[in-house]
């Protein structure tokens, strides 16, 4: 009795029609990937021509180059086409805490959001609090690390209060997918 | 499907199948709609990169359920969960029947999000304590314990609307 009140009441909700055909859209993304496989070969012989260039990475204490991927909507990008401004950045515990940024074209901020691998406990016991003080350029206790190795999965959303959302941030590619 | 990657047409199917019900999952976490629709965007996006076989529409449409509820689970805990907009401000986006249906949504999401998630799990996606309990990764007595929060809450809110079960 209970099931079929509680089903009935709860059919009426749905996503909106904008975020489904979104979701339908990502099989462009693939299509792309094998549409372009010759593209691809040149462009891998170019990266291992220039990969000598990260030895001067390497030197440069990661300056040169980030590792950090930005997929907007499903669709890597490059970050600065997109006005996007990531960075990572880790405690002494060796924790991760990735910050992004989203400017408009006149250089002020739109939005942003942050991505953290810390435990409820942990933002329960107050580090949420020293993590929002990143959003404020007040590093604290964090040390950037200018050598993550970063998917930062971004929603083209902006939310009234002006924040967009990292729907997901996949950090040193280890995390689990069932 | 016999040990191919997801194709175009299996997943835009996979889509149409479980858009509703894995977006429900998901706001039964966050009692957000925009957050439960990034969710749900980020679910799809990993069906689609993923790269091991399914054995059939069943298996996709689990594997589906698990990874909305890892989601969603990583998804409260991140400190960004906090600047986004509460559910008051989206609830007008759903087209209910009558005011039951409007009452009964209003108090699931009035409950803690703890005790939402197995109400939800248990009433709509009719999985027994012992499976919740799994997919959760929570003890048996704790789904129990919640449910019946849930329910004492439910009935409190609802009053004969909701029956004792």
């Amino acid at each position: 009795m209970n099931k079929e009140y509680y089903k009935n009441a709860f059919s009426k909700v749905c996503p909106s029609e904008e975020a489904i055909e979104r979701m339908l859209c990502m099989t462009e993304t693939r299509k792309k990937t094998f549409r372009h496989k010759g593209l691809i070969i040149v462009l891998a012989v170019i990266a291992a021509l220039v990969c000598g260039t990260f030895t001067v990475n390497a030197t440069t204490d990661g300056k040169l180059f980030g590792n950090i991927r930005v997929i907007l909507n499903g669709e890597e990008v490059n970050p600065e086409e997109h006005n996007i401004k990531c960075k990572a950045y880790v405690d002494e515990e060796g924790r991760k805490i990735i910050v992004e940024e989203t400017y408009n074209p006149d250089g002020t901020l739109q939005g942003g959001g942050l991505y953290s691998g810390f435990s409820e406990s942990d933002i329960e016991k107050g580090m949420f609090k020293d993590v929002d003080k990143l959003l404020k350029g007040d590093v604290g206790s964090f040390k950037e690390d200018k050598n993550a190795n970063v998917d930062v999965n971004i929603t083209d959303i902006t939310t009234a209060d002006g924040a967009r959302h990292i729907s997901s941030c996949i950090i040193d590619n280890n995390e689990s997918e069932e | 499907m016999g040990g191919e990657i997801v194709t175009e047409c299996e997943f835009i199917s996979a889509v149409e199948r479980n858009n509703q019900r894995l977006f429900l999952i998901a706001l039964s976490f966050t009692h957000n709609h925009t957050d439960s629709e990034d969710i749900l965007q980020n679910v799809f996006l990993k069906l689609w990169k993923y790269q091991k076989p399914f054995e059939d529409t069943s298996h996709i449409d689990k594997w589906l359920t698990r990874v909305c509820v890892n989601e969603s689970k990583n998804y409260i805990k991140s400190p960004f969960r906090k600047r986004s907009v509460p559910l008051e401000n989206a609830d007008s986006k759903y087209q209910f029947e009558n005011e039951y249906d409007y009452d009964l949504f209003k108090a699931v999401m009035s409950l803690p999000k703890k005790q939402s998630t197995v109400i939800h799990l248990f009433y709509y996606e009719d999985l027994s304590v012992k499976e919740i309990a799994d997919v959760l990764k929570i003890k048996d007595s704790a789904v129990k314990t919640r449910l019946h929060r849930a329910r004492t809450q439910l009935k409190q809110l609802l009053g004969d609307e909701w029956n004792n079960e």
